[in-house]
């Protein structure tokens, strides 16, 4: 068990590994009445090609397979997963990404009972017919839902341009058909491949008192039999460099057009301190050339091209990376050639003059991470994934210098590599 | 009283301050707030619009960059306004939270600065013959058009609007918390610069602060405000509007792959009445939770949706249900909506039900203490019906309803208005 202190933000960090590789992070917070909990599975909507440990066969998902599953582990074969929860006070919860599926529960009380709770249901598995075919239903409804949100529309769309063989660029619940062409079989495959201790993490926080979690966890998981502890191997098609489609457009129900631009950023295979590093770099980059307080956006606000709705965002993982701008406009061709223009030639000496300020604001946002336990597990295990612990950030922030955002300047705005999303308004 | 009771203490100044004193958060959050009886869709965009052009400059900070850069430089901090809607009221309110300097190793009088900023963006904008300077008007009522249009793109949020609009059509509830397109093109730069003024001057207001204050800065720079005397924000304009009538029921058509539906009932029950902590107990039983009985019927037995849930507004009194179809289902849904209120005012649930309905309502309340937005969103609910009360006695209460309170609740919902917003053909 390894105890870290950091004076500055008072705060704690236990880890420890158990037998079976679980992970168990605990922050403990003295005073809060929130007990949270979050049993991370390193398995995500981009997870459709891998080797079956079993056979060394290779496996092809369908689409939305990590979503899918985890709606259906929330299935026991006698009483609801949310009933268990609710009797205990305690309200459950899960979410999927591209590279992770997260269960969760927060409570008030009755905290280890629903830790027990939280882990048992997700390492146990009951996949059967009916309850496939009930979940499909369910789940097309929520695709629908999303297929009417122009934002997540254009999004997807956006992906779909940037990428041809990385599978960021599908829908994480995938579609109407793969979704119907879901079985328990599939299911099966999918949770002996990737629900193992060791490809698993726990982030605990909440007034807890360390040490008789973990022996909690530990005679839990003692009792336990896995078949094997071999990680999964997955296999991501190369991507190209070269972008798929410069320019998707799509037509909705919408008040005035939509328009979302990305920057590839192909992948050179760093460090992981090195992608956090330079996620960091290009984020105080676009910040100063497009933020808020930036010359550009206030330009473009007067002149009535751009307004309050536009964000600009780096997305860096190990395996691709891209630059987001997205914003709605009456304007729409001006947007998307002044937003061209400003970012293949940037001034300098704006970095220079603005560097400082900006850095600052990172560090506030740093010290923010810690106000909100369901914000502070989702970004603790995704830096945690890339092998750093969440107060390291403040260092990395802090040794960013200028001449690493003005080299990165003159690179990743590569007009080449640049692609669109525009939804317009149907007739 | 000690540091972490999350207490809110009203000083006897001249303006309204509440405040909870508390070093649990990172962050210290100011809140001024203005409440502004719903009158008409243009008053309503009058007052939507006001924010939007004090953040766009003001005396000492004249545009939105040098605002931004000013907030950069202390650390980040984080203005902004909100536009919101209780019963028949909208309130203007604005934020300001700003890291506890204790936290960085640079000292700076972080609050002190930013408060003065936040002043000088509400009390002292630029003006220019009398009147805002003419572009920032020009400019922020495109963009508030704009963002009154844009309800549109969000297809749960129109259909709640378009019942309640519909519901409400006689009532000043009708009224879009920022008004309308048409009331928006009538107004004129100087009515609007008059109408702030009238604001400043003669609005209710309040002042909310939560967090880790230096005394200096609540008794010194605080007073420094601009901020003058006036009346708390409490509700007296909400007409609670109760009765039996014929279902309406409305049908839109509109491209869509989804059909939502949204089902207005009338409660009868505000904030201040005794029945508020039944009609929260009976909201999470019927639909605001994933052990109601909507979201086992309906999902998890039938696979009708992915979302049905429901929702209390208790200034005006509603209650509201939510889903997401085919539109083919409606009318299956909308029987076993009102099948699942007829069984639970009959008391056809379970003892089990009951109790998870109010641990669930328990265990949020004692979450929002570890939320300085949510202690401040619970207090402002309390504050504008007029019964202030902290979360430890709102649990208190809630723990004293009994299964008979329920009934009573449920008996009270009537069915008020059905709206569809579905495919065309």
């Amino acid at each position: 068990m390894e105890n870290i202190y950091n004076k500055i933000m008072d705060e704690r960090l236990v880890k420890t590994k158990l037998d079976n590789g679980l992970n168990v992070y605990i922050f403990p917070k003295k005073d809060y009445v929130k007990q949270y909990a979050m049993l991370s599975v390193n398995f995500g909507s981009n997870d459709i090609e891998f080797i079956d440990v079993k056979n060394g066969r290779k496996r092809n998902m369908p689409l939305g397979i990590a979503h899918f599953l985890e709606h259906q582990l929330f299935e026991d074969k006698e009483k609801s997963i949310f009933d268990k929860f609710a009797d205990l006070g305690a309200s459950a919860n899960a979410y999927t990404n591209f590279d992770s599926t997260n269960y969760l529960f927060s409570s008030s009380s009755n905290f280890e009972d629903s830790l027990i709770n939280l882990i048992e249901f997700v390492q146990d598995p009951y996949f059967s017919e009916e309850n496939v075919k009930k979940e499909q239903g369910i789940i097309v409804q929520e695709i629908k839902m999303y297929q009417d949100n122009p934002y997540w529309k254009s999004y997807f769309n956006l992906l779909s341009a940037l990428y041809s063989k990385h599978p960021v660029k599908n829908d994480i619940a995938g579609t109407e058909e793969s979704v119907m062409s879901i079985t328990p079989e599939d299911l099966y495959i999918c949770y002996y491949n990737f629900y193992l201790p060791s490809n698993m993490d726990l982030i605990l926080i909440g007034d807890l008192e360390p040490q008789k979690i973990i022996n909690l966890i530990k005679e839990n998981q003692a009792k336990k039999h896995f078949p094997h502890f071999k990680n999964p191997v997955r296999i991501i098609e190369e991507e190209p460099s070269a972008v798929a489609k410069k320019l998707v457009e799509e037509k909705m129900n919408i008040s005035r057009p939509m328009v979302q631009i990305a920057f590839k950023d192909p992948v050179t295979g760093e460090e992981p301190v090195e992608i956090i590093k330079k996620e960091y770099i290009v984020n105080l980059l676009l910040d100063i050339v497009f933020g808020r307080s930036s010359k550009n956006y206030n330009q473009l606000l007067e002149q009535g091209i751009i307004d309050n709705s536009f964000s600009s965002t780096y997305h860096k993982k190990p395996d691709y990376a891209y630059v987001h701008l997205h914003g709605e406009s009456n304007r729409p061709d001006l947007m998307r050639g002044k937003i061209k223009d400003k970012l293949v030639d940037i001034d300098h000496d704006e970095i220079r003059d603005n560097f400082e300020r900006i850095k600052r604001k990172y560090q506030g946002s740093y010290i923010r991470l810690f106000n909100n336990f369901n914000h502070l597990a989702a970004e603790f295990i995704n830096y945690r994934r890339l092998g750093i612990d969440i107060f390291d950030l403040a260092s990395i922030i802090d040794n960013i210098t200028l001449p690493e955002l003005l080299s990165y300047s003159d690179k990743i705005f590569n007009k080449d590599l640049m692609v669109e999303s525009i939804i317009i308004n149907e007739d | 009283m000690s540091m972490n009771d999350l207490e809110f203490k009203v000083y006897e100044n001249r303006f309204n301050t509440h405040h909870l004193a508390t070093d649990k958060f990172k962050t210290n959050l100011i809140q001024i707030y203005f409440m502004l009886p719903l009158v008409s869709e243009k008053e309503a965009a009058m007052n939507a619009l006001i924010p939007y052009i004090l953040e766009r400059g003001s005396q000492k900070y004249k545009d939105n960059q040098i605002i931004k850069t000013e907030l950069e430089n202390l650390y980040g901090s984080n203005m902004s306004s909100n536009i919101l809607k209780r019963g028949e009221n909208q309130i203007l309110r604005f934020s300001l939270e700003i890291v506890n300097e204790k936290f960085l190793t640079h000292k700076s009088n972080l609050t002190e600065n930013a408060f003065e900023l936040l002043n000088d963006v509400i009390f002292n904008p630029v003006v220019e013959a009398g009147k805002f300077k003419q572009n920032y008007f020009e400019q922020e009522k495109e963009i508030l058009k704009q963002d009154i249009l844009s309800l549109i793109n969000d297809k749960y949020n129109f259909t709640v609007e378009n019942c309640l609009q519909k519901m409400c059509r006689n009532e000043k509830y009708r009224i879009y918390k920022m008004g309308s397109v048409s009331a928006l093109a009538e107004i004129t730069n100087q009515e609007l610069y008059n109408h702030y003024q009238k604001i400043i001057n003669e609005a209710k207001r309040s002042l909310f602060l939560i967090g880790d204050f230096k005394s200096a800065f609540v008794e010194q720079t605080l007073t420094k405000t601009k901020l003058s005397a006036g009346t708390d924000i409490f509700d007296e304009n909400t007409e609670v509007v109760y009765r039996d009538k014929e279902v309406d029921f409305y049908d839109q058509q509109m491209k869509v792959n989804q059909a939502r539906l949204s089902m207005g009932f009338r409660t009868g029950i505000t904030r201040k009445d005794q029945d508020y902590y039944s009609l929260l107990v009976f909201n999470s039983l019927i639909g605001g939770s994933t052990h109601s009985k909507l979201f086992r019927e309906i999902r998890e037995k039938r696979s009708l949706a992915y979302y049905v849930s429901s929702s209390i507004e208790t200034t005006k009194g509603l209650l509201l249900i939510n889903s997401g179809i085919n539109a083919e289902n409606q009318a299956e849904v909308v029987e076993l909506v009102k099948k699942e209120i007829n069984s639970a005012a009959e008391g056809d649930f379970s003892q089990e039900d009951f109790i998870r309905s109010k641990k669930s309502i328990i265990n949020h309340l004692k979450q929002d203490l570890d939320s300085n937005r949510a202690l401040s969103a619970h207090y402002l609910l309390s504050l504008v019906n007029n019964k202030r009360e902290s979360i430890k006695k709102t649990i208190a209460e809630v723990e004293k309803v009994k299964i008979d309170d329920i009934i009573n609740a449920a008996e009270k919902l009537k069915l008020d208005t059905v709206y569809l917003l579905k495919s065309e053909g």
